[in-house]
């Protein structure tokens, strides 16, 4: 089998189980209570509340210190099946009589075995039918949906897809580092390096243990797992605020496979990374916000007044102290409201459940659901300044920040540091501008401030960006000038103001130029920033219509990105950075996808939307995406695959595979550096060449180095990887010249970069050869490629050899026999 | 009342299956031959001797030129020549011997397979570095004196020898690496008191630590020590060391000077080869001398003992002790009946049991042959001469082709005296410097044991497990006039045949792929093996065999270093362990295909 075919089966593996645990499970319990909601909005539903579950579950089940397969499955089956239980109404010790029952007939033989078995199998096959009916109504009139949606998945496995398949190391540098925090999970030691957000970390734990994949092969492939879903949230969320049937995909499609933006703002997304893995809950909480204004406001409007009056008496009530009866109202009234106003509390917690994942999984994200809450707080503003909005609201916000948090404060009061990004970080927002203020960093500790390949060399965290706040220019009056009169002032003030707008709107034009938009499309900026302003136009014309929910919503996306625009251009506006530019990018790219759609489906819903005959705004949306489709055809162009740059050979991984499978777990080591450490931690040990070389520099055999394990890999690139850093022989094979060359005595991440690599490879290389010389039975070459080998040797762990040697380029004075 | 009717339906049913019972009897009666010896073959269809070459200095034994072994000894100690000579033999080597190194290199021959090194002096060490150089590889059988090794750097790094801790010190135990011998690892160190008797290994050894580029196959233990020391660091026995690629072996010990020297010796070419190919007999025999007694003798003692005379023992005790055995452990039986062990006591044999005997062997697919152990107060000439006389008597139709013969009385044979036309081998016990199998005249051969029964020490597993390696043979001879004529309070059955058990039954597990024979089939084969030759070559993946004086099949060990055998055309093949593989050649080319290396998934 290739290689290329296991990730394929590996990814599809992933992802049935993901989906299980997060679609289908779901559906299966919440299925009945849903069911008046839409499809798109029971999707979103199923998607937070499982992920939250399973989040939390593990958070829960770590600082109890007793997280293992069998307590993650037992904390799964048993409340979701009580809660399928009471939800379908089935009584459990009913429903053990009846399976008893069935047992019991079979074992008394009083109905065959062949019986029993037709039973289950027909059970089974009525299920299957019961799923293919409820495909068929969903595909029902929605085929041009189905047809868009399959055209989405094509173009995300064509752009996101072909790097998954023909690239299988990591892409990210602090992806060993995220490896080794999952890892750690296993052993209960969560927050190992430090307190740090790690919901992310807890899904991809959950599905190591409850699926036993291995950590190393869910986040290889989990990244276009993350990718997709990223995507299919844009667009859920579209059809959730269009008007039309298919502007929705015209956001999508342009976010998913135009040619029209950077790199940088979609590279991530070849990582499995959990900024990018957030992003998937900051619109959902939008949404849900959104949702939850519209439907608070038909809920209380349809609340009679004699119910206002018993309310009134039973809070007036309540203010004569019964603790008894105060318990029993609270509950009464909990129930009551449940009952009368499920529709929006499930929109509630759906956005409470999204803004508190944000927070447990990367800040980032947090600080863009943030932004759009706030945004959301000014489009809805009349209504949330009311006190029954406002007290709810705002009590929501901290109840799903303190779940969040509280995992990270028990973590911290226990003694747990903050992990060094986490210092970062508010050195980032306290000015400092990405200055660790914290303990230092090392190599060790495994800061997840990693780099991506192909961005220069830039670390994604602590980017230097732009110039920080600059000083306000020009003080307002200078000492000495004459008076103004009241016409200059005005005059003076009015060019102040237009220049300053005139400036910042320079600045954001170019910050979008420049981190956003291809060099040939940078014309576009100007568009781009327009989007917000349609908006704008778009909800005052709403509301200017009467349709104030529509008019809210409008305003708030415009004001989310017109803030998303401030903060683009933070560092050269001069206000303060709170989100590197790069980084600000991808949400702002992923921004401008869910305006595009809005801006064109608010425009022909204002236009159109109030003709009767509903499908003339279908035909036109199904118009304006063809025709935009052909457009960037015609004009942008398709994007095309990259491939990214990734950090370890495609030969490591496959051996790493094979060694996998074919080895019996803790009976190997392998030698190599540095990436496979953390990939193969729950299997076997690792050693770094750093190490191995660095014994017998200088000594040769004098030195000693035994690795106990029966069998041990050594990984050598014959073509060492830049790892970040090109130098003077990038993209060379090893030779004698860089064996030759002085070892390379420095610790930490720049072991393995630059030339050191070449160096310590072209060694490794060499030793291996003369090793091989020594033992030619027992070190045989395992795996070769054109630009990585991998040896095996074969070791007696009661007599262990000693891997220190002369080999000819460590420096060692001649003694042997060839004196 | 019954009426006829019935009464004639119930007698014919009763008839039916009386008929049907005893039919069954008497076919088997007729049809098995009882009398009749199956392992019997025609005496010109076997190979016979070939005539032997002399040894001396620079002279090469045997006939085959292609690949040599040199050993470089003064032959004042004979056994070591002995033993290197016998191994050469059985495996088709050339051997040229030379008194030291200087004759060694006047000689000016190419580079040899193996340079088995028996003394090694001072002055000595300047030719083996150049020796090392060339590329030689060195076996070191005799290690040279501690102050040598000591004193002289050289010869440190020749032997990878890093550093020298003690001259001597005193060993726990053995421990015996898996890979190096057949029947994996062994460690020879006794865990309960009553394992004590068993170590007879020699555990005064100088205490070396072994440097890099060094891999030991034997290590002795030193479990006594406080700070026990690491593993790497434990005093070597057995070892090899890559000098610049050039394999240096080296032994602690006697191991090479008996007939251990054979499966050690066989287990250093196939460490130093990327795969080794050699000729192995195949046969496990098992061999009950004096059994059954046809004479009641000793009748006191053993009324005394077991309360019974001895036919009854024999009949009632020994006999199913001995068919337990059997079925447990799946030995093949050869009996070896006694006529008549003391012929000064007037119970002469009977012939009484003799077909009863016939029958329960052939049931149990064993030989019958004879022995001629005998008291010292008759010769072995009168005793063959009485036996005959009694043989005659007996109207005995079974011919006995096997025969055991003591090893004192072996030489009798070739002044003159001679056995039966019918007889094609003679099992003997091993003496120290005799050879494993030979031919005692042109056309019998002798099989000496290899094994005792009733007692495993350490040494005599060792010495089974260097058989098994270098010759897939091994030979278990039970003696039972222990039992007849009892020395000692333990010369018991109950306890010799406990023993018996627990020894047939573990320590022969690891080699149950040989196949278990008795001395007639061990016959041919050592027969076949002795007379062919073969050659053999790799090309990528297919390694050729080809067998000259092929009769009918030859066996053949394969080792190899972590490859598998796929397919192998003109014969069949089994695995014994890892990499080592049995062959069974049926024709005279055999083409062994190797798997190609998987890899499960390609990158």
């Amino acid at each position: 089998m290739s290689m290329q075919m296991l990730t394929i089966i590996q990814f599809v593996v992933t992802s049935c189980c993901y989906f299980l645990v997060t679609i289908l499970v779901p559906a299966a319990v919440l299925g009945k209570v849903l069911k008046k909601y839409r499809l798109m909005e029971r999707l979103l539903i199923y998607f937070v509340v499982s992920n939250f579950y399973m989040m939390n579950l593990v958070f829960i089940l770590q600082l109890l210190h007793i997280s293992n397969r069998f307590t993650l499955f037992a904390g799964t089956v048993i409340p979701v099946g009580a809660l399928w239980l009471k939800i379908h109404d089935i009584k459990f010790l009913t429903l053990v009589k009846n399976m008893g029952q069935g047992l019991k007939r079979t074992i008394e033989g009083k109905m065959g075995i062949r019986t029993a078995l037709c039973r289950t199998g027909e059970w089974i096959v009525y299920l299957f039918k019961q799923a293919a009916a409820a495909v068929r109504k969903v595909l029902k009139g929605h085929l041009w949906d189905a047809l868009f949606i399959a055209a989405l998945i094509a173009i995300l496995f064509y752009v996101y897809g072909t790097h998954a398949i023909t690239r299988f190391g990591y892409a990210a540098s602090d992806m060993p580092v995220h490896n080794y925090w999952i890892n750690y999970l296993s052993k209960n030691d969560v927050f190992v390096a430090g307190v740090y957000p790690f919901g992310f970390h807890c899904i991809i734990y959950y599905l190591h243990i409850i699926f036993r994949l291995d950590t190393y092969v869910v986040l290889r492939v989990f990244a276009l797992i993350q990718c997709m879903i990223v995507h299919g949230v844009l667009l859920l969320v579209l059809k959730g605020c269009c008007k039309s049937k298919y502007l929705p995909y015209l956001g999508v499609f342009l976010y998913a496979g135009a040619d029209w933006v950077k790199e940088n703002v979609y590279y991530r997304y070849f990582s499995a990374l959990p900024q990018e893995f957030g992003m998937i809950f900051v619109l959902p909480a939008a949404y849900f916000a959104f949702r939850y204004f519209a439907l608070t406001k038909e809920e209380m409007g349809e609340e009679p007044k004699e119910k206002k009056k018993e309310k009134k008496e039973r809070i007036k009530g309540a203010r004569s102290f019964n603790f008894k009866e105060t318990v029993k109202k609270a509950i009464g009234w909990l129930k009551d409201r449940w009952e009368k106003r499920q529709g929006s509390d499930w929109y509630l917690l759906g956005f409470a459940m999204c803004f508190s994942m944000t927070l447990a999984i990367h800040f980032y994200d947090t600080m863009a659901a943030g932004i759009f809450c706030v945004a959301i707080a000014i489009g809805y503003l009349t209504r949330f300044i009311k006190k029954k909005y406002f007290v709810t609201i705002v009590t929501t916000c901290f109840i799903s920040i303190a779940v969040a948090v509280l995992p990270m404060a028990i973590a911290y009061a226990t003694g747990t540091p903050l992990q060094n990004s986490l210092y970062w970080g508010m050195g980032i927002i306290s000015g400092e501008d990405g200055k660790i203020i914290g303990p230092s960093s090392g190599q060790g500790s495994g800061g997840a401030s990693g780099v991506m390949p192909g961005t220069g060399g830039l670390p994604y965290e602590s980017q230097e960006g732009e110039s920080q706040m600059q000083g306000a220019e020009g003080a307002a009056g200078q000492p000495g000038l004459p008076k103004e009169s009241l016409g200059e002032k005005v005059s003076r003030v009015a060019g102040e103001i237009k220049f300053a707008v005139t400036d910042v709107y320079d600045k954001m034009v170019l910050s979008i130029q420049e981190i956003i938009l291809l060099k040939e499309k940078s014309q576009f900026a100007p568009w781009v920033l327009g989007l917000f302003v349609a908006l704008f136009v778009e909800g005052l014309l709403y509301l200017v219509l009467q349709k104030k929910e529509r008019g809210s919503m409008f305003l708030s996306v415009a004001t989310f990105g017109a803030l998303m625009s401030v903060l683009q251009a933070s560092a050269k506006i001069g206000v303060p950075s709170l989100m590197d530019a790069n980084r600000c990018g991808v949400y702002y790219t992923f921004m401008i996808g869910l305006e595009v759609s809005m801006v064109v489906d608010g425009m022909l819903d204002i236009l159109i939307g109030k003709l009767k005959q509903k499908w003339v705004l279908s035909a036109v949306s199904f118009a304006v995406l063809s025709l935009c489709c052909f457009f960037f055809w015609n004009y942008g162009g398709i994007r095309k695959p990259i491939l990214a740059e990734t950090l370890e050979t495609n030969g490591a991984v496959a051996c790493l595979t094979n060694i996998l499978l074919e080895e019996e777990d803790f009976t190997w080591t392998i030698c190599s550096a540095n990436d496979e450490l953390r990939m193969a931690e729950d299997h076997g040990y690792h050693y770094e060449i750093s190490e191995l070389l660095k014994k017998m520099e200088g000594v040769g055999s004098l030195g000693s180095l035994y690795l106990p394990t029966e069998t041990v890999y050594f990984f050598v690139e014959k073509k060492p990887l830049d790892y970040l850093v090109p130098h003077e022989h990038s993209g060379e094979y090893i030779s004698e010249e860089g064996a030759k060359q002085d070892f390379p005595w420095v610790t930490g991440i720049s072991l393995y970069q630059g030339e050191n690599r070449w160096i310590y490879m072209s060694k490794m290389y060499y030793w291996a050869q003369a090793f091989r010389k020594a033992y030619p039975n027992e070190m045989k070459v395992y795996m070769e490629t054109d630009d990585f080998i991998c040896y095996k040797l074969e070791q007696n762990v009661n007599h262990l050899y000693n891997l220190c040697i002369d080999y000819g380029y460590n420096n060692v004075a001649q003694t042997s026999v060839n004196q | 009342m019954i009426s006829r009717r019935n009464f004639l339906n119930v007698t014919l049913m009763m008839m039916a299956l009386f008929f049907l019972f005893q039919f069954t009897v008497v076919v088997k009666e007729n049809w098995k031959q009882y009398e009749t010896n199956e392992y019997m073959s025609e005496k010109n269809t076997l190979p016979e001797e070939t005539p032997e070459a002399s040894l001396g200095d620079g002279d090469f034994v045997g006939e085959s030129q292609k690949t040599y072994i040199v050993l470089v000894s003064d032959t004042s100690d004979e056994s070591l020549v002995d033993v290197v000579k016998q191994w050469c033999k059985y495996s088709k080597r050339t051997l040229y011997v030379y008194d030291d190194l200087e004759a060694y290199t006047k000689a000016g021959k190419s580079e040899p397979e193996l340079l088995l090194l028996d003394k090694v002096g001072e002055e000595d060490i300047p030719q083996l570095q150049q020796l090392v150089k060339e590329g030689i590889s060195l076996c070191f059988c005799h290690m040279p004196d501690y102050a040598v090794v000591s004193q002289n750097e050289t010869l440190r790094s020749i032997l990878g020898i890093k550093e020298c801790i003690l001259e001597e010190t005193t060993l726990t135990g053995i421990h015996l690496f898996e890979g190096f011998l057949l029947g994996g690892e062994a460690i020879y160190e006794p865990e309960k008191e009553e394992e004590q008797k068993l170590q007879d290994m020699d555990l005064k050894v100088p205490w070396y630590v072994l440097d890099s580029e060094t891999k030991a196959y034997m290590v002795g233990l030193k479990s006594d020590m406080v700070n026990a020391p690491k593993n790497e660091q434990l005093p070597p026995v057995i070892w090899r060391h890559s000098a610049d690629g050039t394999m240096v072996f080296a032994v602690v010990g006697d191991y090479m000077q008996q007939i251990t020297g054979m499966g050690i010796l066989s287990a250093m070419v196939a460490e130093k080869n990327v795969y080794e190919l050699y000729p192995v007999v195949n046969a496990q025999n098992m061999t009950i001398v004096n059994f059954p007694g046809l004479a009641s003798e000793n009748k006191e003692e053993m009324e005394q003992i077991y309360a019974r005379t001895q036919q009854k023992l024999m009949r009632d005790v020994i006999w199913p002790g001995l068919e337990m055995i059997r079925e447990r452990s799946g030995v093949k039986y050869t009996y070896l009946f006694a006529t008549q062990f003391d012929y000064t006591d007037g119970n002469e044999p009977q012939t009484e049991d003799l077909i009863y005997y016939h029958k329960l062997m052939k049931e149990g697919g064993a030989e019958a042959g004879i022995s001629l152990d005998h008291k010292e107060s008759i010769s072995l000439s009168e005793k063959m001469e009485r036996d005959a006389l009694f043989w005659e008597s007996t109207e005995n139709s079974y011919i006995y082709g096997s025969y055991y013969v003591k090893p004192g009385e072996l030489r009798q044979f070739a002044g003159g005296l001679e056995l039966p036309k019918e007889v094609r081998t003679v099992a003997s016990d091993y003496e120290e410097g005799s050879e494993l199998f030979s031919f005692l005249t042109e056309d019998i051969t002798v099989q000496r044991a290899t094994a005792n029964g009733y007692k495993h020490t350490y040494q005599d597993n060792f010495k089974l497990r260097s058989l098994e390696t270098a010759l897939g043979y091994s030979h278990i001879m039970v003696d039972l006039n222990d039992i007849y004529w009892p020395d000692t309070k333990d010369d018991r059955w109950e306890i010799l045949s406990d023993e018996l058990a627990k020894n047939t039954g573990t320590y022969w597990k690891a080699f149950k792929e040989f196949e278990q024979t008795v001395l007639l089939e061990s016959d041919t084969r050592v027969r076949n093996f002795l007379a062919l030759d073969y050659e053999h070559y790799r090309l990528e993946n297919c390694i050729t065999l080809q067998v000259e004086n092929l009769e009918q099949q030859a066996w053949f060990i394969l080792r190899m270093h972590g490859e598998d055998i796929a397919d192998v055309q003109g014969g069949t093949y089994k695995q014994i362990e890892k990499d080592v593989y049995l062959i069974e050649a049926t024709g005279e080319r055999v083409e062994i295909v190797l798997e190609e290396q998987k890899i499960r998934v390609e990158p």
